[in-house]
């Protein structure tokens, strides 16, 4: 009969003319004794199984801030921060491993202004400090560049008044169903001094960190 | 014709004669990937499962509970901030990780009840973060920076103040090839620093991930 001279992945039809074709039978797969659990993994142009303890497991992250130090007058043109401005990191080597995800710079400094990603979930960590010309406050949330607000405000200064006992950290979930470039934005300004006179503090206290959840 | 009557996993030849087969059309798959999920072995045959973890894989963390040091040491700048970890510690810390004992070279203090630094021996790359307090009274404008250090700096600073709040909350990440000591050292110290007591140890913790192998 013909049909017996066709062969699929090796395999010869039966008497029905069925062909039985398994995993390890396609062309570009090796999987021919696989243990338990173990899955299959694309390397270097062809599938194979491997040992789920094996494969990588490398958590994705954006990392901003790490303690450099670069006059906040560089990061701006404006001579104060107010509420509503978006508040700048500096980093010379940002961390960023979110595939997807990108860093936007204040002209050709080293100032990040926002940053970029992809739809998913993710862990945001954030710190913030400014110099003060006198006992004030500054609160601080993150938001889209549309202006959503995307996690709680974190407060630093020495006049809390009616937020006393709040958090300095930001910590929070957020979720972005598509791409979209988020900012930190700032609030509650209080006797935050001048632009001038912010020095490199901002630079070596400041620092947000993102981690990829889904 | 002839050929029309092969079936290949279980697919019927189209008028052209062309057969379409999918994974799940294969003797030994049982089910078809869907978004985020793979293809794993089980019992004899290959099905799909939940996608892979890309959280981190090892946890530490260190948080003294009641034990004090009073009020007999204080820092100077750049030695290594230090904490407790005898007495009522909740601690998970891997087999690989070494504590090293708080030393007077390093630190404020010379006792092996107390850390100063944490060897880490396997490859990889970590995330340090930290919650940091100093000890009894911190007062008067009393102040000081704190930051991560495996002999370089490799984190934002924190900036302690008596007199307000302006963080206290430290994170880097590093990769390491080989044997690495990791600390955090205090610096720009004014007035009278000292290492955690009781009530502020409680306020205190240590955490790091491994990221990736």
């Amino acid at each position: 009969m013909s049909h017996n001279k066709i062969k699929v992945g090796g395999q010869s039809p039966n008497t029905s003319g069925e062909i039985s074709v398994a995993l390890d039978n396609l062309s570009n797969v090796s999987a021919s004794s696989p243990s338990e659990s173990d899955i299959l993994q694309y390397s270097s142009g062809s599938w194979s199984t491997a040992a789920l303890a094996s494969v990588s497991s490398a958590a994705e992250y954006v990392l901003v801030g790490q303690g450099e130090s670069n006059a906040y007058s560089n990061s701006t043109t404006d001579s104060t921060i107010s509420n509503g401005d978006i508040l700048n990191f500096y980093d010379t080597a940002p961390k960023n491993t979110i595939s997807g995800a990108s860093v936007a710079n204040y002209l050709a400094t080293d100032w990040v202004t926002g940053i970029t990603l992809p739809a998913g979930e993710y862990w945001i960590l954030t710190t913030f400090r400014v110099e003060f010309s006198a006992s004030g406050l500054l609160g601080f949330r993150w938001e889209t560049d549309g202006g959503n607000n995307l996690s709680n405000i974190a407060y630093i200064g020495e006049s809390f008044s009616s937020v006393a006992g709040t958090s300095s950290t930001i910590s929070s979930i957020i979720n972005l169903a598509s791409s979209d470039t988020i900012e930190l934005n700032a609030s509650s300004v209080s006797n935050v001094d001048t632009i001038a006179n912010q020095g490199n503090t901002p630079s070596e206290f400041s620092s947000v960190l993102i981690l990829k959840l889904e | 014709m002839s050929h029309n009557k092969i079936k290949v996993g279980g697919q019927s030849p189209n008028t052209s004669g062309e057969i379409s087969v999918a994974l799940d059309n294969l003797s030994d798959v049982s089910s078809t990937l869907t978004d985020n999920e793979m293809l794993a072995y089980v019992g004899s045959e290959f099905t799909t499962r939940s996608k892979l973890s890309t959280s981190s894989e090892s946890y530490y963390r260190f948080i003294k509970t009641n034990d004090d040091y009073g009020t007999g040491a204080s820092y100077s700048n750049n030695d290594y901030w230090v904490w407790r970890h005898s007495t009522g510690v909740v601690e998970n810390k891997d087999a690989t990780v070494t504590r090293n004992t708080a030393t007077s070279g390093n630190s404020p203090i010379n006792n092996s009840k107390w850390t100063e630094s944490l060897t880490f021996t396997e490859s990889g790359t970590y995330l340090f973060v930290a919650c940091v307090a100093m000890g009894d009274n911190f007062t008067s404008n009393d102040s000081c920076n704190i930051q991560w250090s495996d002999g370089s700096a490799f984190s934002h600073k924190t900036h302690l103040n008596s007199e307000g709040v302006f963080g206290s909350t430290l994170w880097g990440i590093k990769t390491i090839s080989s044997s690495t000591t990791f600390r955090m050292f205090v610096s720009d110290i004014v007035g009278t620093c000292r290492p955690i007591s009781g009530e502020q140890a409680l306020a205190c913790s240590i955490t790091i991930f491994k990221l990736n192998t």
